[in-house]
């Protein structure tokens, strides 16, 4: 057994500096599923300074912007940013994206959109899912024919976050239509969002943020976007979702929100007593503890076995476990605060500052990414061999 | 052993009422003016007093002051509608909690002047009972009442009560003459008075909430409910009663949630199938069905026991333990099954979602009832 931590304390202590630097505290960063204006603008900023430090390309290839350092520090630098909320945009750019020019883009297309991905002059969203394909993503029904030297995009993709803001859309359309099975002839294009032909229209989520549809009506895209090769689109994606490297860390999200929560028993009173001192919030802190901790073991042994060259069980536990943990998390959260958790806003009433109510409403959204059944069916039939 | 199904007259108002409130609360009508940026519901006037007009507001009040006096099964029927409807105003709350606070502790006379008012919607009497630090235990509130020449005067501050906006009278719960522990007297006051000032609050629940602050408020000795020192007597039985049809109303929105669910899953295709054929999603199906038709049957039950005054406190407990579980779980199955289309606004499932959470925690949430279940057996085990 080795301590993977061991030797990086300089670099979490730079790290942790970086963020106590650039972000004011008391200010609200939080940025997931949102879009407004004003915590857009800030996280841009904010993203920026992250690249001018090289550290969105942190593990690439220096000859594609990256500084090639290991994939444990990368762990640190997400683990220390996810603590503190810190508003890091372009995670499909420099995740999903990366991970698919890394594996089977273009020498081309990688000396070109990844130092573009690292120095933030493109944002990327996830354009995967489509009104009829959802969890059954082979199902999808976009295309893109062959005109001259481009390719015509031509469906809707739908829940697409960030679909307002970014750049470039991360497409899977179909490039076969007469492929044998569904989910051959698939291709993946990176799509300008603002070419013409292309319809952007809000989807309003129930935490207060938006998704977006995005309409492609007969939208031209130079074959140059065409990643790697055409109909290697399954492939790519299985790929990348495996070998982006970029770790799972949602529980170290949930840290700050269980410090938040600790802070607020050790000085809010009930009936007189300190929420702190009652034996049933006690007890549903250390349930939060543990689940924190149980996610936190999967997500060092995922990295121990990317670091070593395994195949790994833990991340697909992991995948469940931190779904599951969500709505969970929200609702103890709720209990030990009680009836002011409903509250929103600024109100001097509001337990949490509101942050409560908004915590519970975006566990909700867990199904970003794939829902906790189809990530416990990934588990019985890739992890144990359970006939499909 | 107790058939809870509805007699004649209790099938035939339920169907009036469900007819009644399909036609007239389409659940569009729950979406606030800016939707959806605005999610915040308003009082919906007209439904309070078509209710009003129909005598379900006083359908539970004695026939002598203006009522119905019918008792909770028959409340029950109603209920169930009113919360698959998610009707927007505060029958419960007036005509169940206050009103029911009004008939078993008012004097002659206060019931006389205020009853038949309260049937008729025109008195609108809304109860203030979450303590300044969230406590569901009213004798827990830090609100005093002080003994003046003419009568009494409060400071506190309520900082959660649904539809304040709307109240001509609070029911104020407060410790009086300096005695801050133990029970509480029950005072009605004004909410035109001087010193109350009423702060509506943004919020996920799908009520209108307030903060009522009162700085001083002076209010005759006639404004004195029951005994003083004695508030718990009236209120904790009305409380109860006002919870259990709460589960009622979680039951009856529950049961419009597992329509939704289910004509969704059977719809929606995955995979070329219908997801209802997968074995996930029917599961969630079921846990939502289970949960939603447990809860009808507990709260039926409950209301006969409180009906009948039989001795099961110990059973009414654990309907409404089970019942307010029952409505996080009811939105959590029906989420699990749309997944990213009921994260959307565009949806109406959020609309019950988040009155569910309220009405979770609304007179007590399942931590309460289950504590206060165990001090019953606590109790019943030591003797
Ligand atoms: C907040 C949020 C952000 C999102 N952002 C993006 C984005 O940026 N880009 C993007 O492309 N997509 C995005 N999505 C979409 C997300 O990936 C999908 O919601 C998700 O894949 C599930 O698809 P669906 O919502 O269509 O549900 P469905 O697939 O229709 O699932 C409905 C139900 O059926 C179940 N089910 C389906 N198939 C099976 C099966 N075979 N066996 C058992 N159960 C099954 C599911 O588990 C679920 O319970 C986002 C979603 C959310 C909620
Ligand atoms: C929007 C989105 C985001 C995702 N994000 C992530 C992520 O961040 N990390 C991650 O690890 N995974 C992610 N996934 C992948 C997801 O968890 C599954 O891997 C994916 O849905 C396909 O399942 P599979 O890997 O078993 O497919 P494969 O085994 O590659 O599928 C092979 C074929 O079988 C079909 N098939 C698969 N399951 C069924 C079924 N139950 N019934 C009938 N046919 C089936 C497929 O459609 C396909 O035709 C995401 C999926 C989506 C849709």
């Amino acid at each position: 057994m080795v301590d993977l931590r061991l030797g990086y304390d300089d670099w979490r202590a730079e790290v942790r500096q970086f963020l106590a630097d650039e972000l004011p505290p008391g200010k609200e960063f939080y940025l997931d599923y949102d879009e407004a204006e004003h915590k857009w603008d800030f996280a841009v900023e904010f993203t920026k300074k992250v690249s001018e430090k090289g550290w969105i390309g942190l593990t690439w290839p220096r000859a594609y912007g990256g500084l090639e350092r290991s994939v444990v520090e990368q762990y640190i630098l997400l683990e220390e940013f996810h603590r503190a909320e810190a508003p890091l945009l372009n995670l499909i750019g420099w995740s999903l994206t990366a991970g698919m020019l890394l594996y089977g883009g273009t020498e081309e297309q990688k000396a070109t959109m990844l130092p573009e991905i690292a120095s933030m002059k493109t944002i990327w969203a996830e354009g995967l899912t489509e009104p009829g394909a959802g969890s059954d993503l082979a199902g999808l029904t976009t295309s893109a024919v062959p005109d001259g030297d481009d390719w015509l995009v031509t469906g809707q993709k739908t829940y697409t976050t960030f679909g307002s803001r970014s750049d470039l859309l991360l497409a899977i359309v179909r490039t076969d239509p007469s492929a044998k099975r569904r989910h051959e002839g698939l291709s993946f294009f990176g799509v300008d969002l603002r070419a013409p032909g292309v319809t952007v229209q809000p989807l309003w989520n129930i935490a207060g943020g938006r998704q977006n549809h995005i309409f492609m009506d007969q939208v031209r895209v130079p074959a140059s976007r065409l990643i790697g090769e055409v109909n290697r689109g399954w492939e790519y994606i299985t790929r990348s979702f495996y070998t982006s490297g970029v770790p799972f860390l949602r529980h170290s999200t949930m840290e700050r929100k269980y410090r938040l929560l600790t802070a607020y028993c050790t000085t809010a009173k009930r009936g007189g007593r300190l929420l702190i001192d009652d034996p049933e919030v006690r007890g549903k802190l250390a349930e939060i503890d543990i689940m924190m901790e149980v996610q936190r073991v999967l997500a060092e042994t995922g990295l121990s076995d990317t670091v070593n060259g395994r195949r790994s069980d833990a991340t697909s536990i992991y995948q469940v476990l931190a779904k599951e943990s969500i709505p969970r998390f929200a609702q103890l959260a709720f209990e030990i605060v009680g009836p002011l958790g409903q509250l929103s806003g600024e109100s001097p009433y509001a337990a949490l500052h509101g942050e409560l109510q908004a915590w519970y409403l975006q566990a909700f959204g867990n199904h970003a990414a794939g829902t906790p059944q189809i990530k416990r069916m990934v588990l019985a039939t890739r992890g144990l061999g359970l006939p499909k | 052993m107790l058939d809870t199904d509805f007699d004649a007259d209790q099938e035939a108002l339920r169907l009036v009422a469900r007819d009644f409130l399909a036609a007239t609360v389409p659940l569009g009508s729950l979406r606030g003016p800016d939707y959806p940026h605005d999610v915040q519901p308003t009082f919906a006037s007209e439904t309070w007093r078509a209710v009003a007009d129909l005598g379900w507001l006083g359908l539970g009040i004695p026939v002598e002051y203006g009522g119905g006096g019918a008792g909770l099964t028959t409340l029950c029927a109603l209920y169930g509608e009113l919360g698959r409807a998610l009707v927007s105003a505060p029958c419960l709350e007036v005509a169940v909690v206050a009103g029911g606070v009004i008939a078993s502790a008012g004097t002659e006379q206060q019931k006389t002047e205020l009853l038949p008012e309260l049937c008729a919607g025109r008195l609108v009497v809304i109860p203030t009972l979450v303590g300044e630090n969230g406590e569901i235990d009213v004798r827990e509130t830090v609100t005093s009442a002080e003994r003046t020449d003419e009568g009494w005067r409060l400071t506190g501050t309520k900082p959660l009560v649904a539809y304040a906006g709307s109240a001509d009278l609070f029911l104020v719960p407060a410790h009086a003459g300096g005695d801050a522990a133990g029970d509480v007297s029950m005072f009605l006051v004004p909410a035109a008075a001087p010193g109350v000032v009423v702060t509506s609050l943004p919020s996920m629940s799908g009520v209108p909430l307030s903060a009522v602050e009162l700085s001083g408020v002076t209010v005759g000795a006639d404004a004195v409910l029951g005994m003083p020192g004695r508030g718990m007597d009236h209120l904790a039985p009305a409380m109860l009663r006002g919870k259990v049809l709460r589960c009622a109303e979680i039951a009856g929105a529950g049961e419009r949630v597992l329509d939704i669910t289910v004509a969704y899953a059977k719809q929606r295709e995955q995979f070329g199938k219908p997801i209802g054929q997968y074995q996930a999603v029917q599961y969630l199906c079921t846990d939502l069905a289970m949960a939603t038709r447990v809860t009808q049957l507990l709260a039926r039950q409950a209301s006969w026991i409180l009906d009948e005054q039989a001795p099961h406190e110990n059973r009414v407990r654990a309907a409404l333990a089970y019942g307010s579980d029952a409505a996080r779980q009811i939105a959590h199955c029906s989420h699990e099954v749309l997944a990213g289309l009921g994260f959307m606004v565009e949806h109406d499932l959020h609309l019950f979602t988040r009155r569910l959470k309220h009405w979770e925690m609304d007179l007590g949430d399942a931590g309460h009832h289950s504590r206060l279940l165990a001090d019953l057996l606590g109790a019943s085990a030591a003797s």
